[in-house]
């Protein structure tokens, strides 16, 4: 073991040299999660915060207010709002959890087994955030567009125009949901099997042992 | 700042156990010290300082994305960029580290966290506190360990 310890001795740093490397980013897949999560979230107040307030505002003045008049009416513009503002709501709510998980793991030193049973949690958490967001806002979007392209000069009715207000973003939900599953496990799920393959190799310890 | 510095040789056997070039080994060593840093206050003082650190770095290297092209350690490296440390070894023994680290670079993370602590001479009790599992698991696992080693080391 001599030999071990004159490599290890040659790979010694200095105290400043460790003051410096605490003090650059981290480069690691979760702090990197982590940061995607929060442009999200930012992205996400902002345009909740400004969805709601217009809706309020073209609800309470339909005449002055009336940003999408092009496509939408004052009161459709006023539905689009609030539709758009929750959903982003509820999709702000998948990012905060996401993100608190992640959190809860970057300040701690669990035991090795607790530490990944958390970070699968959290990349879990993460991967959902972003299938369900996906899955959430896309047919919203779509929907709102074919409406104001389709009943742009015309009032809604139940045809087949009208029903594909209701079939086109079931289906692009559809499409949103599995294609982001597929994606995102591209992305991390070979990863995530070997870490819950390492997981449960410690968790069945209890049961044989 | 300190307590790292004086222990930093444990940050950077996990790095040569689980890195395969110094870009790699540079990369998770900064990780290991950032998260340190972070989960400092976490740090109680009801285990000791090198069982804190240990569970660390072997979290960071775990968790650590980065694929590897070939099952390589450092360590390895080491031996043969440095041939002049080489000679004053006999050669037997150290044909027989090199070996054996070969062999350890064939098992997957959590055996290698295991073998590379029970090498440190940490007891099965310190193992079974930094992985998470019953000491008796520790013992079960180092058995098999063993066996898989061997196994390797018999084929080669």
């Amino acid at each position: 073991m001599m030999m071990e310890q004159e490599i290890l001795n040659r790979d010694r740093v200095d105290i400043p040299q460790i003051a410096n490397a605490i003090h650059h980013k981290s480069t690691s897949e979760i702090a990197q999660i982590q940061k995607a999560l929060k442009s999200k979230f930012a992205m996400g107040g902002i345009t909740c915060l400004v969805s709601f307030t217009l809706g309020v505002l073209s609800w309470l003045f339909p005449e002055e207010v009336s940003p999408l008049d092009f496509a939408f009416s004052a009161i459709e513009s006023t539905i689009l709002f609030f539709v758009l503002g929750t959903s982003l709501a509820i999709m702000l709510g998948f990012n905060f959890r996401a993100f608190q998980r992640i959190n809860r793991i970057r300040h701690s030193a669990h035991d090795l087994k607790t530490n990944l049973r958390l970070f699968i949690d959290s990349m879990e958490s993460a991967i959902s955030f972003n299938i369900y967001s996906d899955t959430l806002m896309t047919p919203v979007i779509v929907g709102w567009i074919y409406y104001g392209y389709v009943f742009r000069n015309d009032v809604l009715r139940w045809d087949i125009w009208g029903l594909m207000l209701i079939v086109l973003p079931i289906l692009v939900g559809l499409f949103s949901y599995f294609f982001q599953r597929y994606t995102q496990y591209l992305k991390f799920g070979k990863y995530l099997d070997v870490l819950k393959g390492y997981w449960e190799d410690l968790e069945n310890s209890h049961s044989k042992v | 700042m300190h307590l790292v510095n004086e222990s930093q040789n444990i940050i950077h056997k996990v790095c040569r156990m689980y890195c395969e070039n110094e870009e790699h080994q540079k990369d998770l060593f900064q990780e290991i010290l950032l998260q340190l840093w972070r989960s400092f206050p976490s740090f109680r003082g009801d285990a000791k300082f090198s069982t804190w650190m240990y569970r660390v770095a072997l979290n960071v290297a775990i968790q650590d994305v980065r694929k590897q092209k070939k099952r390589k350690l450092l360590f390895l490296d080491s031996y043969e960029i440095k041939p002049d440390t080489l000679v004053s070894m006999p050669y037997k023994e150290d044909d027989r580290l090199k070996s054996l680290y070969k062999a350890i670079s064939m098992l997957d993370k959590v055996e290698r966290a295991i073998m590379m602590l029970h090498l440190d001479g940490i007891q099965n009790k310190e193992i079974a506190d930094i992985i998470g599992i019953s000491q008796n698991y520790v013992r079960v696992k180092m058995t098999r360990i063993r066996k898989k080693l061997s196994e390797i080391l018999t084929t080669e």
